[in-house]
C-alpha cells in the first residue's frame, strides 16, 4: 500500500486500506449481509462462529483508531493490510451458499440450478484473477526465457566468478533467482524507492550516490555527465548493463565506451571496461570454524 | 519429464514427511482418533519448529549449508524411524480405514482430488512475476550457491556486515535451499513448483477440516464448501488478498499465513467452542505460532491478533479466565519475536556475520 500512509490519511487510513484491499470485489459487503443476517435470524453455533469474532474485528482491525496505535509500535503502513486476512470471509461465504444450495436437497434438479446461480452471484461480485489473460510459464524455472539468454551472456562475456551487473526492474528482480552468480548494484528497496522518489536524507544519500547514478540512467533514462555515470560504475565495479531494447538510454551508453554484448527478446546486455577490475569472492570463514573448534 | 517426475516425487516426500512428524505427536492422542489429515497439519508445523531449532545455531555459527543440510536428513532419517517404531500399528489401520472410506465415498474423493489437480495445474502452470520472490526465492537461490545461511544479501549478492534480524527466525526460504542442496533441483523448481503444490495441497487440507467441523462431518456440503472457497480465490483478487497471494504468490511464507494459519485458528475455535479445555487444540495452536515465526515475520503481529479475534469471544462464551492465559501463552513466541526485532531496529543489539 505505496499510496497510503497513517501519518498522511490519520483515521481515513483504514478506509483507504479497506478500499484499496476490496478493489472491485463485493465480498465484504455481502459478508457484512450475511453477519447480519445471523444476528437476526442465524443459530447460535453460526453466531459463535461467525458473528461474534466479527465483532471484535469491528472493534479492533476494523477501528480506524488502531492502525494509528499500532504505527507508534512499528511502521505497518505498507503491511496493514494483512490484518484484514483474518475476516473469515474465506469461510463464511462459501459456508453460507452451501447452507442455501443445500436446502434444495430433495430435488437435485433444483440444487444444480441454485448452485449455478450462487457460482454466477459470487463471479459477479468479484473480479477474476486472470481477467487480463492466463500468462502460461516458458519453462520449468517459471521465469522469462529472457532471463535464462541474459544470464548466458552475462557468464559467457566475463571472467569474473562473480560479476556485478545493473539491470531495468523487471529484470533485476529476477535475474538472481535464477543464476545468484550474477551480483547486482543495488538492492530492491533502492531500486524501488528510487522509481518512487522516496525522500532520502543525506546519509542514505551520500550512500547511495553511485547507485543513484547508475538508476538515473538505466530506470530514468536520465543523461547524466558520462564522466560521472562512468565513475559510478567503476566505483560499484558494475561491469554489466542490460536495458530494454525500447530504452532511450542505449545511445548514451555505447557514447559512454559501452559494448554491444548481445541482444535477447526485448533486451540489450551492454558491457563495461572496469578501469580496476574487483575479482570478488566469497567469504573464507575457514579460519574461524578452526578457532571454534 | 523427469523434472516433472522429481518435482511430483517431493511433493509426495514433503507430505509423508509432514505425515510421519504429525503422527508422532496425533498418535500419541489417547482420547482421540488417529487423523491423517491432522497429523499432515501438524507434522508441517513440527517440521518448520524443528528445522529452525537447528537451524539458527548453525547460522551463528557461520557454518556452511551443506552441514545443515546433512545434519538436517540426519535428523530426519532418525525421526522418520523413531516414527516409524511408534506409530506402524497405528498407520497400519489408519491405510486400512482410509481405504474403507475411500471405497465407500468414492465421488468425493475423485472430486477432492481432481480438483486439487485442478487448482494446482492452473497455479503452477502460469507465470508468476512478484517483487518480493526477489527475497523469498534469492533467499534460496543464495543460499545454495554461496553454501552459507543468510551471509550474503539475497537481493544484490553482496556479504552482509550484520543479519538482517528482521528474517532472522524466519527460515523457511533456508529449508527451501537444504531441501534443493538434498535433491539437486533448482531453487526455482522447488519454490514455484514443489511448494507451490505443497501450499495448494495443505490449504485443500484446513478447507477440507474446517468444511467437516461447519458441516458435522457432511461430505457433500463439505464438498460444496471447498468448491466456493477456492472459487472465491480465484475471484476476490486484488493485490492485496489472501486469495491473490495464495494464486499468484504461493511460495512465500507469508501465503501460508493467510491460506492455511488463520483458517486453521477458525478450526481450531470452532473444535474449541466444543471442549475448550481439549488440550490437543492448544498445543495446536502453539506449534502453530512457533512454526508460523519460521514461515513469515508477519506472524509476529497476525498470529496473536488473530487469535485475540476468537479467543475473546471464546473467553466470554466459556467463562474460564485459563483462556486467556493459555491464548496469551501460545501467543508468546510470536510477541518475543517482535520484541527482538523493535529492539534490533531500535539498535540495542546486532549480530554480525563475522565475529568481531
Amino acid at each position: 500500500m505505496q499510496y497510503i500512509s497513517v501519518t498522511g490519511d490519520g483515521l481515513l487510513y483504514l478506509f483507504k486500506c479497506i478500499s484499496l484491499y476490496n478493489g472491485s470485489s463485493f465480498y465484504l459487503l455481502l459478508y457484512v449481509l450475511l453477519l447480519i443476517y445471523i444476528a437476526l435470524k442465524g443459530s447460535r453455533e453460526w453466531k459463535r462462529i461467525f458473528l461474534y469474532p466479527s465483532i471484535v474485528l469491528l472493534f479492533t482491525v476494523y477501528n480506524p483508531f488502531f492502525p494509528l496505535i499500532i504505527d507508534r509500535i512499528f511502521d505497518i503502513n505498507k503491511e496493514y493490510y494483512r490484518f484484514l486476512w483474518i475476516t473469515p470471509i474465506y469461510a463464511l461465504l462459501p459456508a453460507a451458499a452451501v447452507v442455501y444450495i443445500t436446502k434444495e436437497r430433495k430435488s437435485v434438479g433444483r440444487m444444480i440450478a441454485v448452485f449455478a446461480g450462487v457460482l454466477l452471484i459470487f463471479a459477479g461480485l468479484g473480479s477474476f484473477t486472470y481477467a487480463n489473460g492466463y500468462q502460461p510459464r516458458q519453462n520449468a524455472y517459471k521465469i522469462p526465457d529472457e532471463v535464462i539468454a541474459v544470464s548466458r551472456m552475462i557468464r559467457n562475456n566475463t571472467d569474473m566468478k562473480f560479476p556485478v551487473a545493473i539491470m531495468d526492474r523487471d529484470m533485476h528482480m529476477e535475474i538472481r533467482q535464477y543464476d545468484p552468480s550474477i551480483l547486482l548494484a543495488c538492492d530492491r528497496t533502492q531500486y524501488l524507492d528510487f522509481l518512487g522518489d522516496a525522500y532520502e536524507d543525506a546519509l542514505t544519500a551520500e550512500k547511495n550516490e553511485y547507485v543513484n547514478r547508475l538508476l538515473s540512467v538505466v530506470a530514468k533514462y536520465e543523461e547524466i555527465d558520462e564522466d560521472s555515470f562512468k565513475e559510478a560504475l567503476d566505483k560499484t565495479n558494475t561491469q554489466f548493463v542490460v536495458v530494454e531494447k525500447t530504452s532511450p538510454s542505449i545511445r548514451y551508453l555505447t557514447d559512454c565506451g559501452l559494448s554491444y554484448v548481445g541482444t535477447t527478446g526485448t533486451r540489450v546486455i551492454l558491457k563495461y571496461d572496469l578501469k580496476e577490475p574487483q575479482y570478488l569472492d566469497l567469504a573464507d570463514y575457514s579460519a574461524i570454524w578452526e578457532e571454534q573448534f | 519429464m523427469l523434472t516433472a517426475i522429481g518435482c511430483v516425487a517431493a511433493v509426495v516426500f514433503n507430505i509423508l514427511i509432514y505425515f510421519i512428524l504429525g503422527s508422532m505427536i496425533t498418535g500419541r492422542l489417547k482420547e482421540r482418533r488417529f487423523s491423517g489429515t491432522l497429523s499432515v497439519i501438524t507434522g508441517f508445523f513440527l517440521y518448520y519448529i524443528l528445522f529452525d531449532i537447528v537451524c539458527i545455531p548453525i547460522t551463528l555459527l557461520y557454518r556452511p549449508l551443506h552441514l545443515l543440510a546433512y545434519i538436517w536428513a540426519g535428523i530426519l532419517i532418525a525421526l522418520i524411524i523413531i516414527s516409524f517404531i511408534l506409530n506402524f500399528k497405528k498407520w497400519r489401520v489408519f491405510f486400512t480405514e482410509t481405504a474403507a472410506f475411500v471405497k465407500e465415498h468414492l465421488p468425493f474423493v475423485v472430486f477432492l482430488g481432481a480438483f486439487i489437480l485442478i487448482v494446482s495445474v492452473v497455479i503452477i502452470y502460469c507465470y508468476q512475476f512478484t517483487l518480493d520472490a526477489a527475497y523469498y526465492v534469492g533467499t534460496a537461490s543464495t543460499s545454495l550457491f554461496t553454501d552459507s545461511i543468510k551471509i550474503y544479501d539475497p537481493y544484490t549478492g553482496m556479504w552482509q556486515d550484520h543479519f538482517e534480524m528482521r528474517y532472522f527466525f524466519n527460515n523457511y526460504a533456508v529449508n527451501d535451499a537444504v531441501m534443493c542442496y538434498l535433491t539437486g533441483l533448482h531453487p526455482l523448481i522447488w519454490t514455484k513448483t514443489v511448494m507451490e503444490a505443497v501450499v495448494i495441497i495443505l490449504s485443500f487440507t484446513v478447507l477440507y477440516r474446517l468444511g467437516r467441523a461447519l458441516f458435522k462431518e457432511d461430505l457433500l456440503k463439505t464438498g460444496i464448501f471447498i468448491f466456493f472457497s477456492m472459487f472465491l480465490c480465484f475471484f476476490y483478487s486484488t493485490i492485496y488478498t489472501s486469495s491473490e497471494f495464495f494464486i499468484t504468490r504461493t511460495y512465500e511464507g507469508k501465503t501460508i499465513l493467510g491460506s492455511v494459519v488463520l483458517p486453521l485458528i477458525l478450526l481450531v475455535y470452532i473444535k474449541l467452542l466444543e471442549d475448550h479445555r481439549d488440550s490437543f487444540c492448544w498445543l495446536l495452536l502453539l506449534l502453530v505460532s512457533l512454526g508460523s515465526i519460521v514461515l513469515s515475520n508477519s506472524s509476529g503481529m497476525l498470529f496473536p491478533a488473530a487469535l485475540f479475534v476468537f479467543m475473546l469471544p471464546l473467553f466470554l462464551i466459556k467463562r474460564d479466565p485459563l483462556i486467556l492465559v493459555k491464548s496469551a501463552a501460545v501467543s508468546l513466541p510470536c510477541l518475543i519475536s517482535v520484541v527482538i526485532y523493535i529492539l534490533y531496529v531500535k539498535g540495542y543489539f546486532v549480530l554480525y556475520t563475522m565475529p568481531r
